[in-house]
């Protein structure tokens, strides 16, 4: 069952065995597995249901309905952008549909330095169960739009290495919308496969539903409650509660903590909302002379990637920077690209010639989070400051995806920022240098918020342990991308499903 | 499409309770006449007939007519366009929109070195008056530079009319409405 909050009429109070909250990459697959091993499984998705057929490929109507905060939440000082799905399938509905995996120094990285010794056939398995269900094949050298070819033959012709991208997506007829929902459930999110398939097993799903508070019972198991709530402004409609022997949260690296914090646990968790990496990104656009139509929003958003200055380590985790062209909505890009007034417009004149890329350097984790509750819910402060260390290897990148660029024949090069004069050429290169970063100034995006409920075996610097339970709480469990240690992957899809496969058959293994 | 958080922040920070213009928003409400180019509608739904007015100057300099192409913010009529949007917004967010509105009709002359209210000033110099933001030392006067360009810029060309002049041909599927 199915039921969205508009048709509910009552106050919700219901009895299950495990209550899943969040229906993204992590919950999804919790919840297949759980309803499919036959047991009692309610989900609930603050967010709302959507489908291809309501994905109308307008930025000003999908992004408030897909996006947590209409895609407009903001570190504390409005340097990053930290975009999160929040609709039924979370994520998985708005993301590239790349499908990389945690790379071995990552979890070599874990084992030494967190105390993560995981089984890596056990990690191969679920990822290969993942891999299946999602239908994760390589994107076919026809499908590279030139956005996504024209850096890639410059980075090449520079002996650089680069890739293609494994994806998710099956009949995909290249409209270019995935970043704002499939219209033609081409992309196999986590909608159209885990929860669809959770609820032929018995799972209940209840969208526009935000649950803010869980208490542990006298008897045992958890009391969960919340409200169904008025989609779009998410004020409380009805009450709801659900009484749960097991309560999995994921809800995401910025939420799900903020329920543990509205819970009364952040005392006994001192690691709580701690160790947040966002994985900042940097958009770069690059103009193309008139002779070349780029014509950059058909065909997949993002297919390719320049990993030839990836510095991936058992000391450091994820390191180095990658860049990978993706193209986004004209509104977005819009209010992306440098200026105003008349200068603004004869770049956005020049659209047919521009293309774009994202500069992605990983980060160590070093951002906290803090909330208020109120009508509409939670609002999220995220304190985070980028280290010297990550500013040098942004520049760095910056550097080499100009350079990419200009090998590829572009005339010009402008990162996302309102002051950086745009790079003109080779001899321009080393301004990159100087590039500033600094709110209202600058503008990155991140689209992999990690950490914040971060896994260990010390409850004094970690939130959940291996089995993804809270230290101390039992029968209360984290299943999201936060309960990564460090970033997990340039791409956090496939980890975050790998972690929820492998946590779900725990608990089954388990018996609980 | 919101208004980013930080520029609510900084709007109520550094715009409404640290420069005290609290004081000054009635002022805005009744005093400020800016030299209007076209009439406000009869049916705004947040903002009142003076903010509408320096709303729609604001995003003509943002947006202008003419240039690299005709079309600009006043022939979409944006700034009913940002009220209508308004309307579903937090009610902190709309408090926001009021603190920058009055920050850059009072303030952003100052930062560009003019005296007088932004509204009053000739295209060139209104022009200046929102560089000043963009290229302050302020973080506060950034964020405001931010906040509106980001309103403005998003939903002129989230606006089909905008379209044919970038060459961009628009959705595949036809129309539909998002169902509830």
């Amino acid at each position: 069952m199915i039921a969205q909050g508009a048709a509910l009429r009552a106050p919700v109070a219901r009895r299950t065995h495990t209550l899943v909250v969040g229906s993204g990459a992590g919950g999804a697959v919790v919840a297949h597995a759980l309803a499919t091993a036959g047991v009692e499984t309610v989900v609930v998705e603050e967010g709302g249901h959507f489908l291809g057929r309501d994905m109308t490929q307008r930025d000003d109507e999908m992004l408030p309905a897909l996006y947590r905060s209409a895609g407009q939440q903001l570190t504390r000082d409005g340097l990053v952008n930290v975009l999160q799905g929040s609709c039924y399938g979370g994520s998985t509905v708005i993301n590239a549909a790349d499908c990389e995996p945690t790379p071995a120094p990552v979890y070599e990285h874990w084992r030494l330095h967190h105390g993560l010794a995981l089984d890596p056939g056990e990690i191969a398995a679920s990822q290969a169960r993942v891999f299946a269900m999602l239908g994760v094949r390589p994107i076919e050298a026809e499908q590279v739009n030139r956005n996504n070819a024209l850096p890639m033959d410059g980075a090449r012709s520079l002996g650089w290495r680069t890739g293609t991208f494994l994806h998710n997506r099956e009949g995909c007829i290249g409209s270019g919308y995935c970043m704002i929902g499939c219209a033609y459930d081409a992309k196999k999110g986590a909608h159209l496969n885990y929860l669809p398939r959770a609820v032929e097993a018995g799972a209940d799903v209840y969208t526009d539903v935000r649950i803010e508070r869980i208490v542990p019972r006298s008897g045992g198991g958890f009391l969960a409650s919340g409200f169904v709530v008025e989609r779009g402004p998410l004020t409380p409609r009805l009450p709801f509660e659900v009484q749960a022997e097991r309560i999995v949260l994921a809800a995401g690296a910025v939420h799900s903590p903020a329920i543990l914090d509205a819970s009364g646990l952040a005392r006994d968790l001192p690691a709580l909302g701690r160790n947040v990496s966002l994985q900042p990104q940097l958009p770069v656009a690059a103009l193309f002379p008139d002779s070349v139509d780029v014509v950059a929003w058909r065909g997949i958003p993002q297919s390719t990637y320049c990993s030839e200055f990836d510095a991936n380590t058992r000391e450091h985790g994820l390191g180095g920077f990658r860049f990978e062209p993706l193209s986004v909505g004209v509104a977005q890009l819009a209010s992306n690209l440098g200026g105003f007034g008349a200068d603004h417009k004869a770049l956005m004149a020049q659209l047919r010639h521009a293309a774009m890329a994202l500069l992605l350097v990983p980060d160590a984790p070093s951002g906290h989070l803090a909330w208020t509750r109120g009508e509409r819910g939670f609002t999220a402060s995220i304190d985070y400051t980028p280290t010297p260390e990550w500013a040098q290897r942004l520049r760095q990148g910056l550097r080499v995806v100009a350079d990419a660029y200009f090998e590829a024949g572009a005339r010009e090069v402008r990162p996302a920022s309102d002051v950086f004069e745009p790079l003109c050429g080779r001899r321009d290169l080393a301004r990159a240098d100087s590039f500033p970063i600094r709110s209202g100034v600058t503008r990155l995006i991140s689209a992999h918020v990690q950490g914040s409920c971060r896994m260990g075996t010390d409850p004094r610097g970690s939130v959940v342990d291996l089995e993804h339970q809270v230290h101390g709480v039992p029968g209360l469990y984290v299943v999201d991308a936060s309960v990564f240690p460090t970033s997990a992957s340039t791409h956090t899809m496939i980890p975050v499903m790998t972690f929820a496969d492998r946590a779900a058959r725990r608990m089954l293994a388990r018996g609980v | 499409m919101q208004l980013p958080e930080v520029t609510r922040r900084s709007f109520l920070r550094g715009t409404l309770r640290g420069a005290g213009a609290v004081a000054l928003v009635p002022m805005l409400a009744v005093g400020c006449a800016p030299e209007r180019t076209a009439a406000a509608p009869r049916d705004l739904r947040v903002l009142g007939v003076a903010e509408w007015s320096l709303l729609d100057t604001i995003a003509d300099t943002f947006v202008p007519r003419g240039g690299a192409f005709a079309l600009g913010a006043r022939d979409l009529d944006l700034a009913t366009r940002i009220d209508a949007y308004l309307a579903n917004e937090r009610p902190e967010i709309v408090r926001g929109v009021r603190g920058a509105l009055l920050l850059v009709e009072w303030a952003s002359p100052l930062a560009s070195g003019r005296l007088g209210r932004f509204s009053a000033l000739d295209v060139d110099a209104r022009i200046a008056c929102i560089d000043a933001l963009r290229t302050s030392r302020s973080a506060t006067l950034r964020e405001v530079f931010a906040g509106l360009k980001t309103l403005c810029l998003f939903l002129f060309y989230a606006a089909d009319e905008s379209w044919t002049a970038l060459g961009y041909d628009g959705p595949l599927v036809g129309r539909r409405v998002v169902s509830p």
